[in-house]
């Protein structure tokens, strides 16, 4: 009876919420779609972060245009669990795509990425005009 | 200085393995599925951003599986939107006896970290031939 089924669910949801309120609690956004980004706004450069445990770079595409940042790719079971039955799963499988807005200007043509221990980092440099500038003080 | 030392030696005692990450900073507790086969168990843990040498992995005298992982990562400090904490890793489950302890064996590739535990041999189903 499918009515059945979804009150286990229903009810395991409820337990791994309750469960997340003391082991989880702040780490990640409730509502947040994978993969769970932070976003970080420095002098120079902006730098956006995504945990993207499992996959390599070959299985992840950025791309950025009109100032909005997209993480896309796809993401499959390790070749070991073939012809093993899932008896937990609270990981996502599947295809996954973020995007981000970045709200200044950037030079998008010395974008840079990087990819170390499942944890992607974006770095995109301020332009030029928008980039703190310091002034000197002249003496008279 | 001898009550020091005794305090001291008193800690190390009695500190278990979740004790010891919980004074490290805080502790997450990481997404795991679990799978199981005819002959084995695997347990994947998502542990973004740690380094091989990191993780520490377990039986405790409850005959759990313990799970502790220490972040590589350092945080900028200037965030201005954010999804996910940095912290170290912690998680735990109960294993059933039909598991042979002593041979546990795990790697850790890109965040994602692979247990596999096999069945002790007497545990394993035995196929039964039907003769004739």
């Amino acid at each position: 009876m499918l009515w059945n089924l979804d009150v286990w669910r229903e009810m395991e949801r409820l337990r791994r919420d309750m469960d997340g309120l003391f082991t989880n609690y702040g780490r990640t956004a409730a509502s947040a779609t994978y993969p769970l980004i932070n976003v970080y706004d420095g002098r120079d450069e902006v730098m956006v972060t995504a945990e993207l445990p499992g996959s390599t770079k070959e299985d992840v595409s950025i791309t950025f245009s009109d100032s909005v940042l997209t993480i896309s790719g796809k993401r499959i079971a390790p070749q070991s669990v073939r012809n093993m039955t899932a008896v937990r799963k609270e990981r996502t499988e599947g295809e996954f795509g973020k995007t981000v807005n970045i709200p200044t200007k950037v030079d998008a043509n010395n974008i840079s990425a990087s990819f170390s221990n499942g944890i992607l980092s974006i770095r995109l440099p301020k332009a030029e005009e928008v980039k703190p500038k310091t002034i000197a003080i002249k003496t008279k | 200085m001898t009550a020091e030392l005794e305090k001291r030696e008193k800690q190390e005692v009695g500190t278990t393995a979740a004790e010891k990450l919980r004074h490290s900073g805080p502790a997450y507790s990481p997404d795991v599925d679990i799978y199981v086969s005819d002959d084995a168990a695997l347990f994947l843990a998502e542990l973004p951003g740690v380094n091989k040498g990191d993780v520490t992995i377990e039986v405790d005298e409850n005959q759990s599986l313990v799970i502790r992982a220490r972040t590589a990562c350092t945080e900028p400090e200037n965030a201005v939107f954010r999804q996910y904490q940095v912290g170290n890793y912690y998680r735990a489950f109960q294993l059933s006896d039909e598991y042979d302890k002593e041979k546990i064996a795990a790697k850790l590739e890109n965040g994602l970290l692979e247990v596999s535990i096999p069945k002790r041999e007497e545990s394993k189903p035995k196929r039964i031939e039907i003769n004739a």
